[in-house]
Protein backbone atom coordinates (compact mmCIF):
# COMPACT_ATOMS: atom_id res chain seq x y z
CA UNK A 1 0.00 0.00 0.00
CA UNK A 2 3.04 2.47 0.95
CA UNK A 3 4.83 1.43 -2.42
CA UNK A 4 1.61 2.56 -4.19
CA UNK A 5 1.13 5.67 -2.56
CA UNK A 6 4.98 6.46 -3.19
CA UNK A 7 4.51 5.58 -6.64
CA UNK A 8 1.30 7.99 -6.86
CA UNK A 9 3.25 10.77 -5.41
CA UNK A 10 6.27 10.38 -8.21
CA UNK A 11 3.23 10.30 -10.53
CA UNK A 12 1.69 13.32 -9.67
CA UNK A 13 5.30 15.31 -8.94
CA UNK A 14 6.18 14.15 -12.43
CA UNK A 15 3.15 15.33 -14.04
CA UNK A 16 3.51 18.75 -12.32
CA UNK A 17 6.87 19.03 -13.33
CA UNK A 18 6.69 18.53 -16.82
CA UNK A 19 3.54 20.51 -17.01
CA UNK A 20 5.59 23.47 -15.86
CA UNK A 21 8.73 23.01 -18.07
CA UNK A 22 6.47 22.13 -21.43
CA UNK A 23 4.59 25.00 -20.52
CA UNK A 24 6.97 27.65 -20.05
CA UNK A 25 8.69 26.30 -23.08
CA UNK A 26 5.82 26.55 -25.43
CA UNK A 27 4.86 30.02 -24.09
CA UNK A 28 8.99 31.03 -24.62
CA UNK A 29 8.80 29.57 -28.01
CA UNK A 30 5.42 31.02 -29.24
CA UNK A 31 6.89 34.56 -28.92
CA UNK A 32 10.27 34.10 -30.11
CA UNK A 33 8.45 32.22 -33.30
CA UNK A 34 6.26 35.05 -33.91
CA UNK A 35 9.60 37.50 -33.76
CA UNK A 36 12.80 35.43 -34.78
CA UNK A 37 15.28 38.55 -35.88
CA UNK A 38 14.74 40.27 -32.29
CA UNK A 39 15.74 37.13 -30.92
CA UNK A 40 18.86 36.69 -33.52
CA UNK A 41 19.58 40.40 -32.01
CA UNK A 42 19.50 38.69 -28.60
CA UNK A 43 21.52 35.98 -29.47
CA UNK A 44 24.51 38.04 -31.34
CA UNK A 45 24.30 39.77 -27.83
CA UNK A 46 25.51 36.83 -25.75
CA UNK A 47 29.09 36.62 -28.42
CA UNK A 48 29.09 32.95 -28.25
CA UNK A 49 28.55 31.79 -31.24
CA UNK A 50 29.58 32.99 -35.03
CA UNK A 51 27.31 36.01 -36.00
CA UNK A 52 26.77 33.92 -39.22
CA UNK A 53 25.07 31.74 -37.85
CA UNK A 54 22.42 33.15 -35.71
CA UNK A 55 19.45 33.86 -37.82
CA UNK A 56 19.38 29.95 -38.35
CA UNK A 57 19.42 29.49 -34.59
CA UNK A 58 16.63 31.88 -34.35
CA UNK A 59 14.55 30.48 -36.54
CA UNK A 60 14.94 26.86 -36.00
CA UNK A 61 15.78 26.70 -31.84
CA UNK A 62 12.62 28.26 -30.65
CA UNK A 63 10.02 25.17 -33.10
CA UNK A 64 12.61 23.05 -31.26
CA UNK A 65 11.25 24.51 -28.12
CA UNK A 66 7.69 24.21 -29.26
CA UNK A 67 7.58 20.81 -30.36
CA UNK A 68 9.49 19.91 -27.57
CA UNK A 69 7.49 21.19 -25.18
CA UNK A 70 4.06 20.46 -26.77
CA UNK A 71 5.13 16.70 -26.69
CA UNK A 72 6.52 16.89 -22.87
CA UNK A 73 3.33 18.13 -21.68
CA UNK A 74 1.12 15.21 -23.95
CA UNK A 75 3.35 12.63 -22.55
CA UNK A 76 3.83 11.57 -26.18
CA UNK A 77 7.63 10.30 -27.04
CA UNK A 78 8.08 12.34 -23.76
CA UNK A 79 11.86 10.71 -22.50
CA UNK A 80 12.79 12.12 -25.72
CA UNK A 81 11.20 15.15 -25.45
CA UNK A 82 12.65 15.75 -22.10
CA UNK A 83 16.21 14.75 -23.12
CA UNK A 84 15.84 17.50 -25.98
CA UNK A 85 14.86 19.98 -23.42
CA UNK A 86 17.23 19.08 -20.97
CA UNK A 87 19.89 19.46 -23.26
CA UNK A 88 18.80 22.93 -24.23
CA UNK A 89 18.72 23.84 -20.42
CA UNK A 90 22.02 23.01 -20.33
CA UNK A 91 22.99 25.28 -23.00
CA UNK A 92 20.58 27.81 -21.79
CA UNK A 93 22.64 27.99 -18.89
CA UNK A 94 25.76 27.58 -20.34
CA UNK A 95 25.13 31.25 -21.98
CA UNK A 96 23.66 32.75 -18.96
CA UNK A 97 26.42 31.81 -16.61
CA UNK A 98 28.61 33.13 -19.28
CA UNK A 99 26.93 36.67 -19.61
CA UNK A 100 27.44 36.97 -15.69
CA UNK A 101 31.22 35.85 -15.63
CA UNK A 102 31.69 38.80 -18.14
CA UNK A 103 29.84 41.18 -16.21
CA UNK A 104 27.45 41.91 -19.46
CA UNK A 105 24.20 43.00 -18.88
CA UNK A 106 22.02 41.79 -21.72
CA UNK A 107 18.44 40.87 -22.27
CA UNK A 108 18.25 37.01 -21.63
CA UNK A 109 16.20 36.73 -24.40
CA UNK A 110 14.44 33.53 -22.86
CA UNK A 111 10.79 34.30 -22.31
CA UNK A 112 9.84 36.87 -24.91
CA UNK A 113 8.24 39.05 -22.41
CA UNK A 114 9.33 41.94 -20.88
CA UNK A 115 7.76 41.18 -17.20
CA UNK A 116 9.39 37.52 -17.22
CA UNK A 117 12.69 39.33 -18.46
CA UNK A 118 12.81 41.65 -15.76
CA UNK A 119 11.79 39.25 -13.32
CA UNK A 120 14.27 36.85 -14.14
CA UNK A 121 17.31 38.62 -14.90
CA UNK A 122 20.88 37.71 -14.20
CA UNK A 123 21.42 35.43 -11.61
CA UNK A 124 17.63 34.62 -11.07
CA UNK A 125 17.60 33.54 -14.60
CA UNK A 126 20.80 30.89 -14.01
CA UNK A 127 18.72 29.55 -9.98
CA UNK A 128 15.17 29.56 -12.43
CA UNK A 129 17.01 27.36 -15.14
CA UNK A 130 18.29 24.89 -12.39
CA UNK A 131 14.98 24.77 -10.89
CA UNK A 132 13.75 23.76 -14.27
CA UNK A 133 16.58 21.14 -15.07
CA UNK A 134 15.30 20.00 -11.18
CA UNK A 135 11.87 19.50 -12.71
CA UNK A 136 13.14 17.48 -15.80
CA UNK A 137 15.30 15.25 -13.43
CA UNK A 138 11.49 14.54 -11.09
CA UNK A 139 9.75 13.65 -14.14
CA UNK A 140 13.03 11.36 -15.54
CA UNK A 141 12.60 9.50 -11.91
CA UNK A 142 8.84 9.39 -12.01
CA UNK A 143 8.91 8.08 -14.76
CA UNK A 144 11.47 5.60 -14.48
CA UNK A 145 9.64 4.33 -10.46
CA UNK A 146 6.15 4.40 -12.43
CA UNK A 147 6.86 2.45 -15.19
CA UNK A 148 6.36 -1.37 -14.65
CA UNK A 149 9.57 -2.82 -15.95
CA UNK A 150 9.19 -5.14 -19.04
CA UNK A 151 9.65 -8.78 -18.01
CA UNK A 152 10.75 -11.55 -20.86
CA UNK A 153 8.24 -13.81 -21.46
CA UNK A 154 8.79 -17.45 -20.88
CA UNK A 155 8.34 -19.37 -24.62
CA UNK A 156 5.35 -22.23 -23.49
CA UNK A 157 6.97 -25.12 -23.56
CA UNK B 1 18.03 2.81 -28.30
CA UNK B 2 17.63 2.89 -31.72
CA UNK B 3 13.65 3.47 -31.42
CA UNK B 4 15.09 6.80 -29.10
CA UNK B 5 17.27 8.15 -31.65
CA UNK B 6 15.06 7.95 -34.40
CA UNK B 7 12.48 9.96 -32.26
CA UNK B 8 15.50 12.17 -31.16
CA UNK B 9 15.64 12.64 -34.92
CA UNK B 10 12.13 13.02 -35.63
CA UNK B 11 11.60 15.62 -33.22
CA UNK B 12 14.76 17.77 -34.63
CA UNK B 13 13.22 17.38 -38.36
CA UNK B 14 9.96 18.84 -37.42
CA UNK B 15 11.31 21.47 -36.12
CA UNK B 16 13.67 22.10 -38.85
CA UNK B 17 10.34 21.62 -41.52
CA UNK B 18 8.45 23.62 -39.87
CA UNK B 19 11.12 26.83 -38.74
CA UNK B 20 12.28 26.16 -42.63
CA UNK B 21 8.38 26.85 -43.84
CA UNK B 22 7.75 29.77 -41.52
CA UNK B 23 11.14 31.51 -42.65
CA UNK B 24 10.37 31.15 -46.46
CA UNK B 25 6.26 32.30 -45.80
CA UNK B 26 7.75 34.93 -44.28
CA UNK B 27 11.10 35.63 -46.51
CA UNK B 28 13.00 35.45 -43.45
CA UNK B 29 16.86 35.79 -44.15
CA UNK B 30 19.18 32.78 -42.63
CA UNK B 31 21.97 35.17 -43.00
CA UNK B 32 22.02 38.08 -41.38
CA UNK B 33 23.05 41.05 -42.85
CA UNK B 34 26.86 41.31 -41.75
CA UNK B 35 27.46 44.76 -42.85
CA UNK B 36 24.58 45.89 -40.88
CA UNK B 37 25.94 44.28 -37.91
CA UNK B 38 29.06 46.10 -38.47
CA UNK B 39 27.58 49.16 -38.74
CA UNK B 40 25.53 48.42 -35.51
CA UNK B 41 28.89 47.94 -33.52
CA UNK B 42 30.81 50.69 -35.19
CA UNK B 43 27.84 53.09 -33.89
CA UNK B 44 28.53 51.91 -30.17
CA UNK B 45 32.02 52.88 -30.72
CA UNK B 46 31.21 56.21 -31.95
CA UNK B 47 28.53 56.78 -29.00
CA UNK B 48 31.59 55.68 -26.67
CA UNK B 49 33.78 58.55 -28.30
CA UNK B 50 30.75 61.32 -28.20
CA UNK B 51 28.55 60.51 -25.25
CA UNK B 52 30.91 58.92 -23.45
CA UNK B 53 32.04 60.59 -19.82
CA UNK B 54 34.76 59.75 -17.14
CA UNK B 55 34.49 59.02 -13.82
CA UNK B 56 35.53 62.56 -12.83
CA UNK B 57 33.15 64.19 -16.26
CA UNK B 58 30.25 62.03 -14.08
CA UNK B 59 31.18 63.49 -10.96
CA UNK B 60 31.27 67.19 -12.36
CA UNK B 61 27.97 66.66 -14.45
CA UNK B 62 26.23 65.51 -11.03
CA UNK B 63 27.47 68.76 -9.71
CA UNK B 64 26.67 70.63 -12.43
CA UNK B 65 22.73 68.95 -12.11
CA UNK B 66 22.68 66.85 -14.47
CA UNK B 67 19.45 64.31 -14.32
CA UNK B 68 21.09 60.95 -13.30
CA UNK B 69 19.31 58.21 -15.45
CA UNK B 70 19.71 54.61 -14.01
CA UNK B 71 19.13 52.43 -17.11
CA UNK B 72 18.77 48.50 -15.07
CA UNK B 73 16.13 46.66 -14.51
CA UNK B 74 13.54 47.94 -12.24
CA UNK B 75 14.48 45.32 -9.42
CA UNK B 76 18.44 46.05 -9.62
CA UNK B 77 17.51 49.82 -9.64
CA UNK B 78 15.60 48.93 -6.29
CA UNK B 79 18.01 47.05 -4.56
CA UNK B 80 20.89 49.93 -5.12
CA UNK B 81 21.55 52.63 -6.45
CA UNK B 82 23.99 55.68 -7.20
CA UNK B 83 23.49 58.25 -4.38
CA UNK B 84 23.34 62.27 -5.97
CA UNK B 85 22.00 64.42 -3.36
CA UNK B 86 22.20 67.46 -5.71
CA UNK B 87 20.36 66.34 -8.01
CA UNK B 88 17.31 63.35 -9.34
CA UNK B 89 18.02 60.05 -10.17
CA UNK B 90 15.42 58.18 -11.96
CA UNK B 91 14.91 54.62 -13.08
CA UNK B 92 14.60 54.06 -16.98
CA UNK B 93 14.84 50.55 -18.21
CA UNK B 94 15.32 50.12 -22.12
CA UNK B 95 13.01 48.21 -22.01
CA UNK B 96 10.08 50.06 -19.96
CA UNK B 97 11.44 53.30 -22.00
CA UNK B 98 7.82 54.42 -22.98
CA UNK B 99 6.21 54.02 -19.49
CA UNK B 100 9.36 56.14 -18.57
CA UNK B 101 9.21 58.92 -21.17
CA UNK B 102 6.79 61.17 -19.21
CA UNK B 103 9.18 60.95 -16.15
CA UNK B 104 11.99 62.17 -18.82
CA UNK B 105 10.07 64.52 -20.24
CA UNK B 106 9.59 66.45 -17.08
CA UNK B 107 13.70 67.40 -17.08
CA UNK B 108 13.28 68.06 -20.91
CA UNK B 109 16.26 70.72 -21.25
CA UNK B 110 18.65 69.55 -18.75
CA UNK B 111 21.60 67.62 -18.83
CA UNK B 112 21.43 63.86 -18.59
CA UNK B 113 23.81 61.03 -17.74
CA UNK B 114 22.92 57.61 -18.42
CA UNK B 115 24.84 54.17 -16.72
CA UNK B 116 23.64 50.34 -16.90
CA UNK B 117 25.50 47.66 -15.26
CA UNK B 118 29.06 47.31 -16.99
CA UNK B 119 30.89 47.90 -19.98
CA UNK B 120 29.17 45.19 -21.60
CA UNK B 121 25.89 46.53 -20.82
CA UNK B 122 23.61 48.16 -23.72
CA UNK B 123 20.59 49.60 -22.02
CA UNK B 124 22.08 53.30 -21.64
CA UNK B 125 22.87 52.82 -25.14
CA UNK B 126 19.28 51.37 -26.07
CA UNK B 127 17.60 54.31 -23.59
CA UNK B 128 20.17 57.15 -25.28
CA UNK B 129 18.57 56.36 -28.54
CA UNK B 130 15.70 56.11 -27.51
CA UNK B 131 15.44 59.82 -26.22
CA UNK B 132 17.57 60.81 -29.15
CA UNK B 133 14.41 59.21 -31.39
CA UNK B 134 11.55 61.01 -28.83
CA UNK B 135 13.39 64.62 -29.54
CA UNK B 136 15.72 64.79 -26.61
CA UNK B 137 18.81 66.58 -28.14
CA UNK B 138 22.12 64.31 -28.06
CA UNK B 139 24.22 66.51 -26.69
CA UNK B 140 22.79 66.73 -24.01
CA UNK B 141 22.71 63.55 -23.24
CA UNK B 142 26.36 61.54 -21.52
CA UNK B 143 26.75 57.69 -20.76
CA UNK B 144 29.18 56.65 -17.86
CA UNK B 145 30.26 53.41 -19.59
CA UNK B 146 31.54 51.02 -16.68
CA UNK B 147 28.40 51.51 -15.17
CA UNK B 148 27.35 50.59 -12.00
CA UNK B 149 30.21 48.46 -11.77
CA UNK B 150 32.13 51.58 -12.13
CA UNK B 151 30.15 53.35 -9.92
CA UNK B 152 30.92 50.84 -7.00
CA UNK B 153 34.64 50.01 -7.78
CA UNK B 154 35.02 54.06 -7.76
CA UNK B 155 33.20 53.50 -3.91
CA UNK B 156 30.74 56.44 -4.92
CA UNK B 157 27.92 56.83 -2.49
CA UNK B 158 24.63 54.36 -3.51
CA UNK B 159 21.70 54.06 -1.74
CA UNK B 160 18.44 51.50 -1.55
Amino acid sequence: MEKNDLRRGWKAAALIGRLLVGGLFVYAASSKILDPMKFAEQIRAYELVPVILTNAIAIVLPWLELFAGVLLIVGFWRAEARLVIFLMMLGFTFGKVSVELRGMDIDCGCWGSDWLEAVFHGIRGILLNLVLIGLLLVDYFGQRLTTPPIRAVQPAA
Amino acid sequence: MSVAVARLVGIAGLSVVASTGSALLRCLPWVPDLRAVERGVRQHDELRATAGVTLDELLALIDEGAVVVDARPASAFDERHLAAPQTFVINVPAAEFDARLPQLRDFEGCRFVLYCSSEGCDSSAEVYAAMVNVGFDSADLFIYFPGWEGIVEAGLETVE
